[in-house]
């Protein structure tokens, strides 16, 4: 067997023994995370894992009249002409609430 | 309420939201445009256009060929007769313009992706449609003689067929089939083709073999055929007209002609050709012929008859044209081929009044562009029977100007409203129990409500040249006035059909002024035309239109009384209409009418012919009853064939041979009699409520052949050929 192997076994019982009642507070353990180099990765997930806190009724309903105003044309529909057909004997004749820019 | 979300979440939140900005809106868009266009429903339009103008998809080809296709309503032909008209697409001619410069933009594209390519194959044939059916043959042309650079071979077979078509059309038959033939096996062949191929065959008149392409077409009918074919959904009715036999088809007759507006030849015109049976039938039917590039058209081969021809075209350019009136209302096929030019005339210009001109005195003018050729003008208002809501079907009729002439000779006229108060208006009568419309009591003119008013040309003979009317127009484009004001409470219960109360208040301000002269007119008319059945009383009317005269002194309401009454009218109230006509002064040809039906219910009808005989504007058809029952057959066929006499069945050589060959025959007593049985029940106005029971113990009663023809014309030329 391996004489180191078993040197380093001691070693790690040892500091294990002597630490047991040693605890790091809080602000520590951040300062110490804090000043450790992340890889680009870990920053990514620490981004991508970090919790914000939204107002969900006003993002919802603003996102729901967003998509109904892109779809429904309101305005046009509030505007809708009214055009109905009705017959002056032999000619049809349609009628619009709406009149052309310029007469023939 | 917040909450707390990771940002992960978040992010993908957002990009699904980007994803339904960019894809989800216009694709959600486009469906419910899609949808609503299905049902018909206006405001698919709205959507098509929020489609169109969306920023991630505004300049793709695909949604300009789309917005630019939803601008056009279909390609329905409207089907239009001199007495009338029939279906048709809706079509904005603004909107055809907007849609005809997207799609040429589209078709001229340079740089075009591979999917792009398929909407500008649509976006070519789409304009070679609206090419023909537009009846522009120079647009036609255009494009065929157009290709762009990067046009697939789809695109060029489509244009082979259109060019094949236009060559069918210019009856160069030949070189349509050349064309055709070369794409039978080509892997673009589709419906076109083969609806191509059973057009020329069709006017070859191998209607077995236009029959087996029409199959191959895979039965192509209304409401699987989207897309037209050259411009039409006509080809969608031929293969079902072919199976039912092909009526009227036949050999030895063709109808040859041309269609012009005005001096310009009118391309892509179909011609259809229907049996007279009483109005015009749509659907199931199939055009006959088709006019060229110059206007011309002819037939296939049809069998003998009398027919009617219609004319299909599409209702975007009727905007601006009447059809013009002729004496040929229906065309005899007697074994050779007939001619018959129609003419679409540019509508009359009303210089004033403008639309919607308020009037505030009772003094209108009306004033009009001359119209070359024109004899007379006839000023007619539109009156609808609910006119304040523009409903309940409408009437119109000339009016009076102020020196009281119905034809006017100048390019302008003025009508006092005050005298036209005393007209009748159009007669409707609607609801469980059967109450006459308002406008019928009300007349013309209520303040408050607008009143078009058309214009009409006519030559000497009494033909319409054009009119101011087109045969589709937008209202806001039509000369109309308002007159200001408001409705007395009289009128106010008349509009409401509260006739008993109006009755009730009218005669309660008599008993206070008997010359109060808005109830003595009023309550003429209610009595005279009857506010609902059963409720005529012509003493009374009669008694408060001689007051109304005195009041206003002037003459005309009494006589106006008799107009209302029908046979039945006369013979029970014969003293009153004699006393009426022994002390009127003014005998014109309404008087000579009415003296002539007074006879008749008399009995007296040699009296009666001869007060017809005076009838200056018209003949009447009850004059040529009266020379055939008194065996006066060359003064019935003269009158018949009067320019006088009303175009119709009656004035075919099929009605006129008859008439002849009863001069010559030894007609039996008892066909006389049985003849003579109906003429008194039709002159009498007897007939129409038992007509199919009359015609049936009439026609088994009868022997002589010449006579059932003329009873035969008479009930078709009625309309009622097809109730018995």
């Amino acid at each position: 067997m391996d004489k180191k192997d078993l040197l380093a076994e001691e070693i790690k019982a040892i500091m294990e023994d002597e630490t047991k009642e040693l605890f790091l507070s809080e602000s520590i353990k951040q300062n110490i995370l804090n000043s450790k180099n992340r890889s680009p990765i870990e920053r990514l997930n620490m981004f991508l894992n970090r919790e914000v806190e939204l107002p969900l009724l006003p993002i919802s309903l603003g996102l729901a009249a967003a998509i109904i105003l892109s779809i429904v044309p309101v305005e046009s529909l509030l505007e809708l002409p009214k055009t109905r057909t009705i017959d002056f004997g032999t000619s049809q004749v349609i009628i619009r609430d709406y009149k052309e820019v310029s007469r023939r | 309420m917040n909450v707390k979300i990771k940002m992960k979440n978040l992010i993908l939140i957002l990009v699904l939201t980007v994803v339904v900005f960019i894809w989800g809106i216009p694709f959600a868009t486009l469906q419910i445009a899609n949808v609503l266009a299905d049902k018909n429903n206006e405001k698919a339009g709205f959507f098509y256009n929020r489609y169109y103008n969306y920023p991630f998809v505004k300049e793709t080809i695909k949604a300009r060929f789309i917005y630019a296709d939803s601008l056009i309503d279909g390609f329905s032909k409207f089907q239009i007769t001199f007495s009338g008209w029939g279906g048709g697409s809706n079509t904005e001619p603004h909107k055809l313009e907007e849609s005809k410069k997207i799609l040429a933009g589209i078709v001229k594209e340079k740089n075009l992706s591979k999917s792009d390519l398929e909407y500008m194959e649509k976006s070519y044939k789409k304009l070679l449609d609206i090419s023909i059916s537009t009846n522009d043959v120079d647009m036609l042309e255009t494009w065929l003689d157009f290709k762009n650079p990067m046009e697939t071979e789809k695109m060029a077979y489509t244009r082979d067929m259109y060019r094949a078509f236009l060559f069918h059309v210019n009856r160069d038959e030949d070189k349509a089939l050349e064309i055709a033939e070369s794409y039978e096996d080509s892997e673009y062949r589709d419906k076109i083709l083969d609806v191509l191929l059973a057009e020329i065959y069709f006017f070859k008149e191998d209607y077995e073999k236009s029959k087996d392409y029409l199959d191959m077409s895979n039965h192509i009918n209304y409401f699987e055929l989207k897309d037209p074919i050259f411009g039409s959904h006509g080809y969608s009715g031929r293969e079902y007209y072919l199976e039912r036999g092909g009526a009227l088809l036949g050999n030895s007759n063709k109808i040859t002609g041309t269609v012009f507006f005005e001096d310009k030849p009118m391309p892509f015109v179909e011609i259809y050709v229907q049996e007279p049976h009483g109005g015009f039938r749509m659907g199931g039917e199939s055009y006959l012929g088709i006019t060229d590039k110059n206007g011309y058209f002819e037939t296939v081969g049809l069998r003998k008859g009398i027919v009617q021809i219609v004319l299909g075209v599409d209702g975007v350019v009727l905007t601006n044209k009447v059809l013009q009136k002729n004496r040929v209302a229906y065309i005899e096929l007697k074994g050779e081929d007939v001619n018959t030019d129609l003419v679409f005339k540019e509508t009359l210009n009303i210089i004033s009044p403008t639309s919607s001109t308020t009037i505030q005195d009772n003094i209108f003018d009306v004033s009009w562009e001359e119209v070359e050729g024109a004899d007379y003008y006839s000023i007619e208002p539109v009156i609808f029977m609910d006119p304040y809501n523009m409903e309940g079907g409408s009437s119109r009729s000339p009016i009076k100007d102020i020196n009281g002439n119905i034809k006017i000779k100048n390019t302008s006229a003025s009508f006092n409203i005050e005298e036209l108060k005393d007209n009748m208006g159009g007669l409707s009568f609607s609801g469980e129990e059967m109450l006459l419309a308002p406008s019928g009591v009300l007349g013309v003119f209520l303040p408050g409500v607008e009143y078009p008013i058309v214009v009409n040309a006519y030559d000497k003979v009494g033909n319409l040249i054009t009119s101011s009317l087109a045969l589709r127009s937008y209202y806001d484009n039509i000369s109309s006035i308002i007159r200001e004001g408001e409705l007395s409470e009289g009128e106010n219960l008349i509009l409401s059909q509260d006739y008993p109360k109006a009755i009730e208040h009218y005669e309660n301000k008599l008993e206070q002024d008997p010359k109060d002269e808005e109830a003595l007119l009023y309550l003429t008319k209610i009595f005279a035309i009857g506010w609902k059945d059963g409720e005529k009383d012509y003493t009374k009317a009669i008694s408060y239109a001689k007051s109304y005269e005195e009041v206003v002194a002037k003459e005309g309401m009494i006589f106006r009384v008799l107009d209302y009454m029908d046979s039945k009218d006369i013979r029970e109230n014969r003293d009153i209409v004699k006393e009426v006509l022994d002390n009127i002064k003014k005998r014109d040809d309404a008087y000579y009418f009415t003296l002539g039906q007074l006879h008749i219910v008399n009995g007296e009808y040699e009296a009666a012919s001869d007060a017809f005989e005076l009838i200056q504007g018209y003949v009447p058809d009850d004059l040529v009853f009266l020379n055939i029952f008194l065996e006066d057959y060359i003064a019935a066929i003269k009158n018949l064939e009067s320019d006088k006499f009303y175009s119709s069945l009656l004035t075919t050589s099929k009605t006129t041979d008859a008439i002849e060959n009863l001069k010559s025959q030894d007609i039996s007593v008892n066909d006389k009699k049985v003849f003579d049985e109906f003429l008194l029940m039709f002159l009498k106005r007897e007939a129409y409520d038992q007509k199919n029971e009359l015609y049936k113990t009439t026609m088994s009663k009868l022997q002589n052949k010449d006579i059932k023809t003329i009873i035969d014309q008479i009930y078709k030329d009625r309309h009622w050929i097809d109730r018995y």
